[in-house]
């Protein structure tokens, strides 16, 4: 499950040393924070959205919002600041989501599109899934990408959110239900 | 996953495998431009204005007080030296902060601070420190105080802000004059809180110990008595307080605070009659002593502003 944590967590200068770095100006600084969280903000944008040229508009938003608002930035672990990172993510998709809600939906309807059965039943299936995803809280979703998609642990995501790990678990038992419930009833309808 | 429908598992499973294809390079090139392109942007955060917001980032987020042990050991003497200094003084700020400091802590007894904050502004009345602003400062704490004291006069805290108020009174009623002279109530009482400045006048009035005593008890003698213990345990004058009992009865001894003191002790009481009106009335005529022509006289005009101010 902690693949990926494992693999950002090997030696390498302390995400709290980036983030002093670029405060203080230095470009490695920000080099070394965009090497360190582009991949996992990417990699959310994509899970959220489905669409890779979206994934990368929002990753390129994140780190151009990221230079403004980085002083404010109280984190101080390495969870917490990829979690800050994933933060923006997450609100730059809702801000996006507001102003494209049509054309998110003309997305989601191209996606089913199958050209070829495997792909298209893949499509199908995780376009679903999106769409009921959608259908969650913010925080559900977030929880759901973060242990499913990034393969983050419970604790990792209670400290990247901000949150006790019994109510991490407890957002993901009500969001698995939901989702259950709603791909269910997509599925009697087919 | 245990929790997981396997339907569910299996999606997640695709869209795990999904979303882990590789960023683009040129999307990552790009958008490290980007990124790059609104560092450039920011001057502010160059240089030595960087390197000052960092610290005081550092300071925020890490609760460090101050950089240099030179720096924190004169700020330590510039906080002791105001602590309590005198209203009027250079390092008054200091105390008026720290007093601040004390009133905004969630949960602290407001009225019970400004009484305390004003017996100290009316001990340094007493002791002619600052005499002016001090009795103006403690005139304002002690309003504040009565804005915060709740209504229907039943806070224990109500006596002594009568016992302060009545002090406050005699302190300006006129210039410190002389001890006053037994018997005579009203010139003892004015005289005495006024001349004492400190000790006849505390011991009288209590500066603390007297109003205390005069609010202690409704009769002289047992006001007194009364009287110097409230005073010790009330006031800031706990000095006087302190030594109230004996020195009180000692200092002003005897007559001259025995008879200020009945008085006091009868009026102010804040058994006052008349509560709120009465601290006002009572360390009128306490002021006025015994002497009943000048106490009265003094009760009256204390009693109208003691009106008002209860009224208040």
């Amino acid at each position: 499950m902690d693949v990926l944590d494992h693999s950002l967590m090997a030696a390498r200068p302390g995400a709290l040393g980036l983030v002093e770095a670029a405060l203080s100006g230095d470009p490695t600084g920000w080099d070394g924070l965009f090497d360190r969280f582009y991949p996992t903000v990417h990699r959310y944008a994509l899970a959220r959205t489905g669409d890779r040229s979206i994934a990368e508009e929002i990753a390129q938003e994140v780190f151009v919002a990221a230079v403004s608002t980085l002083s404010r930035l109280r984190e101080r672990s390495e969870a917490g600041i990829e979690g800050w990172f994933v933060a923006i993510a997450r609100f730059k998709l809702a801000d996006r989501a507001r102003r494209r809600a049509r054309e998110q939906r003309l997305q989601a309807a191209a996606a089913v599109e199958p050209d070829a059965a495997d792909l298209a039943a893949s499509r199908l299936a995780t376009g679903e899934l999106r769409a009921a995803m959608e259908e969650l809280t913010e925080e559900q979703r977030d929880v759901l990408v973060r242990r499913f998609v990034l393969d983050q642990s419970l604790e990792k995501v209670a400290q990247a959110m901000g949150r006790r790990v019994g109510a991490v678990k407890a957002m993901q038992h009500r969001a698995l239900a939901s989702l259950g419930r709603r791909l269910g009833q997509a599925e009697a309808w087919r | 996953m245990s929790e997981m429908d396997p339907r569910l598992g299996e999606l997640f499973d695709t869209l795990r495998r999904e979303s882990a294809t590789a960023p683009r390079p040129a999307a990552m090139a790009a958008a490290r431009a980007a990124m790059h392109q609104a560092v450039a942007a920011q001057p502010e955060r160059r240089g030595l204005a960087a390197l000052l917001h960092r610290a005081g980032e550092a300071l925020a987020a890490q609760r460090i007080a101050l950089a240099s042990a030179g720096a924190g050991a004169a700020l330590a003497a510039v906080a002791l030296l105001g602590w309590n200094a005198p209203a009027g003084s250079t390092l008054h700020a200091v105390r008026l902060a720290h007093e601040q400091l004390a009133l905004a802590v969630p949960g602290a007894d407001r009225v019970a601070l400004e009484l305390s904050y004003a017996e100290s502004r009316l001990d340094d009345a007493r002791r002619g420190r600052d005499r002016q602003a001090s009795l103006d400062e403690a005139q304002q704490l002690l309003d504040d105080a009565h804005a915060h004291l709740p209504s229907g006069h039943t806070s224990p805290l109500w006596g002594r802000w009568q016992r302060d108020s009545a002090m406050l009174d005699s302190l300006r009623g006129g210039p410190g004059e002389a001890t006053p002279s037994p018997g005579q109530g009203s010139d003892d009482g004015g005289s005495s809180s006024q001349s004492t400045s400190g000790s006849s006048t505390s011991s009288d009035r209590g500066g603390s110990g007297d109003t205390s005593q005069s609010g202690g008890t409704g009769s002289g003698d047992g006001g007194r008595d009364g009287g110097s213990t409230s005073s010790s345990t009330s006031t800031s004058g706990g000095d006087h307080g302190g030594s109230t009992p004996t020195s009180t009865s000692s200092s002003h001894e005897g007559s001259t605070s025995t008879s200020s003191r009945s008085s006091s002790t009868t009026s102010s009481g804040g058994d006052g009659s008349d509560g709120g009106g009465s601290s006002g009335s009572g360390s009128t005529s306490t002021s006025g002593g015994g002497g009943g022509s000048d106490g009265e006289a003094t009760a009256t005009e204390v009693t109208s502003s003691s009106s008002t101010s209860d009224g208040g």
